[in-house]
């Protein structure tokens, strides 16, 4: 099984890499996004930095992950249901948008340190915090993206379904990225830690359990 | 027909508006009623107020259902006799 | 109208009746809302103004002031000044020898006692100190056991500090959260029977009952934020479970959102049911796990003692629990009648097609 998925994942690679335009038009988004802010506000304090960061991350996820399930064609869509089992299928696209938002990630925070000629304080326990938080971001947005394939205006869909569910991840996220600026002291690290990786257990089971349930016998 | 199906139409969505507002307004009564607590005596008075608007629109709202159903019982039994 | 068969809809009608009338009608417990002074010294006179909330004090003939001290007896008063039925101000001569050996202070609590009310407290109220002088020679009276109290027997709802009289909202606000939980379950329920069977009529049910949940999850909200305007002071305040709960509500929005953008039927049953039952999953994570994990100022989460415990009253468990019961059935007894429109439109269309065949 892990086989089948990684040829898949493969397989969707080397596709998307030849369409690269779409997953770079969201880089060229990140950067110059950051570009404008670090130009308009000179110095940034490290909430608002924070803030940025986080805010870049979930509309790069929702821009990235929303192109994995809009097929070109409705070719593709049967030839991907008779040749692939449901949940390889969607665990591969799970681990390509995963590998996409940890590019983008480590592109943006290189951007911020260097624009804001300061690195993160601990990068440790950034590094955690992001790397929890894209497992379960990306794990929901492939679902709802997946949902959404169904219908006519799927970008809007994916839009609104996906923000209530990326909204604990959010927030736990950006409470930790504060204490790891060293903003907030907080002794409860590892209890946002643990609700991190519940949250992410639910989404990935959710994810696997639920997806088979919505393709055609 | 038509004109019965559209009316329902309209009757149900006047229907879920109108459970809100029950839901809504029975709770704000019975706390602005209790805005008094600071005289610290029990509003005797204000209370049965409260209490007979609550149930009164409590009852609209049982009537409006009785309504809905009773029709949608004769449709139903239209159809069952077709 | 077949009662026999709708014999669960009049009864939502009377228990509903029946929680609205004796949830507003019982009066709350008598209790000491406020007093003025609460440092006593020993050797010296303790004068203290208090304020009781649902008292008789006027009416009482044998109306007795006491300090309740930690060792469960109490001072009486030497003298009470009644200035109405819901004030009063008392005086206490504290006995030099009354703070023990191994403490250096006390912390007691102020008790008033009628047979009307019974008896009201203020717990932890006064401290007793003792600063070694003494004003005049005052006559002490004698320590009196706690069994002196008078308790009266009366079915009043609790008399809970900050909240008072908002207590009743209890049968408001958290049934409907209680009931909406109920009636999600049947939905969730519902959307299984149609992934095993692919029977429309179990889509259509489903679809129904997130509805009503849906009506009842923003009345709930909406009634909280009232009850927070009133005991807290605020519309809305930055609590993990508020933002949880509405966090859930938008997830069913979606829900809806999804249901109207698919077009084709079988589609559109079939991806719902699976939506819906993703969002009961979040939302048992969302509204009950997490908030349990960080601080929250509802009862039950985040350290407080669980809204079941302590927080439930005998008295009002007698109105809650119908409460929910009368919420549960009535959002049923919508939800059926949604689902009965729907199908009756359907069998009509159905009928004409046929017919002009």
């Amino acid at each position: 099984m892990l086989h089948r998925i990684f040829h898949i994942a493969r397989r969707d690679l080397t596709l998307e890499f030849r369409e690269r335009y779409s997953f770079l038009s969201a880089i060229l988004y990140l950067i110059a996004i950051t570009f404008i802010v670090y130009k308009v506000f000179g110095r940034i304090e490290p909430p608002t930095r924070i803030g940025l960061f986080w805010i870049l991350i979930l509309f790069t996820c929702i821009n990235v992950v929303s192109y994995s399930f809009s097929f070109h064609g409705q070719k593709r869509k049967y030839y991907h249901y008779i040749l692939y089992r449901s949940y390889e299928l969607i665990i591969a696209k799970w681990l390509i948008n995963l590998v996409k938002m940890l590019i983008a990630g480590f592109l943006l925070v290189l951007l911020q340190s260097i624009f804001a000629d300061e690195p993160m304080k601990d990068i440790a326990l950034f590094s955690k915090v992001y790397l929890l938080s894209i497992f379960g971001m990306t794990a929901a947005m492939t679902l709802i993206s997946s949902i959404s394939s169904y219908s006519q205006n799927q970008n809007t869909l994916i839009a609104i379904m996906s923000i209530p569910l990326l909204i604990p991840i959010l927030l736990v996220g950006m409470r930790l990225s504060l204490i790891s600026e060293r903003i907030i002291v907080d002794t409860e690290i590892d209890n946002y830690l643990m609700m991190l990786v519940g949250i992410d257990i639910v989404y990935i089971a959710i994810l696997i359990i639920f997806i088979p349930l919505t393709w055609k016998a | 027909m038509e004109l019965d199906k559209k009316l329902r139409d309209l009757l149900n969505i006047m229907k879920s508006i109108i459970t809100t507002f029950f839901l809504i307004i029975q709770c704000t009564l019975t706390l602005s009623a209790q805005s008094e607590i600071d005289d610290f005596f029990r509003s005797t008075g204000k209370i049965y107020t409260v209490l007979g608007v609550v149930v009164i629109l409590f009852l609209v709202l049982i009537i409006y259902l009785i309504r809905i159903e009773k029709k949608i019982s004769i449709i139903e039994k239209q159809i069952n006799d077709e | 109208m077949d009662i026999k068969k709708n014999w669960w809809k009049v009864l939502s009608v009377i228990l509903m009746l029946y929680v609205l009338i004796a949830g507003i009608l019982i009066p709350i417990s008598p209790g000491l809302l406020d007093f003025d002074n609460s440092n006593a010294i020993t050797g010296q006179k303790y004068n203290v103004k208090v304020k009781a909330y649902n008292t008789h004090f006027d009416q009482a003939k044998n109306l007795n002031a006491y300090l309740l001290l930690p060792s469960d007896q109490m001072l009486p008063a030497d003298h009470i000044d009644l200035i109405n039925a819901v004030e009063l101000s008392a005086s206490f001569s504290i006995p030099q020898d009354i703070i023990p050996d191994s403490v250096d202070r006390l912390d007691c609590s102020i008790v008033i006692d009628n047979e009307i009310d019974g008896y009201v407290q203020y717990p932890d109220a006064v401290t007793i100190k003792d600063t070694g002088s003494v004003s005049q020679l005052l006559e002490y009276k004698a320590l009196v056991p706690i069994s002196s109290l008078q308790g009266v027997d009366d079915f009043n709802f609790p008399f809970r500090p900050i909240v008072y009289e908002t207590v009743r909202n209890t049968f408001f606000h958290v049934a409907i959260w209680m009931a909406m939980f109920l009636i999600l379950l049947v939905s969730c329920y519902h959307s299984i029977r149609y992934l095993m069977s692919t029977d429309l009529l179990h889509d259509q049910k489903s679809s129904a009952l997130t509805s009503v949940a849906l009506v009842f999850g923003i009345a709930g909200l909406i009634t909280g934020s009232m009850w927070a305007r009133f005991t807290w002071g605020t519309w809305w305040t930055n609590d993990v479970k508020l933002n949880m709960t509405s966090i859930a509500l938008l997830i069913y929005c979606s829900y809806w959102i999804l249901r109207s953008s698919l077009t084709d039927i079988d589609t559109r049953a079939r991806l719902s049911s699976v939506f819906n039952l993703f969002s009961f999953i979040a939302l048992m994570i969302l509204v009950m796990v997490i908030p349990r994990m960080t601080d929250s100022l509802h009862p039950g989460n985040g350290g407080n003692p669980a809204f079941g415990d302590e927080d439930l009253d005998n008295t009002l468990r007698t109105i809650f629990y119908p409460a929910i019961i009368a919420y549960t059935l009535l959002g049923l007894w919508i939800a059926q009648l949604s689902v009965r429109y729907y199908r009756a439109k359907d069998n009509i269309e159905l009928m004409i097609y046929n017919n002009s065949k």
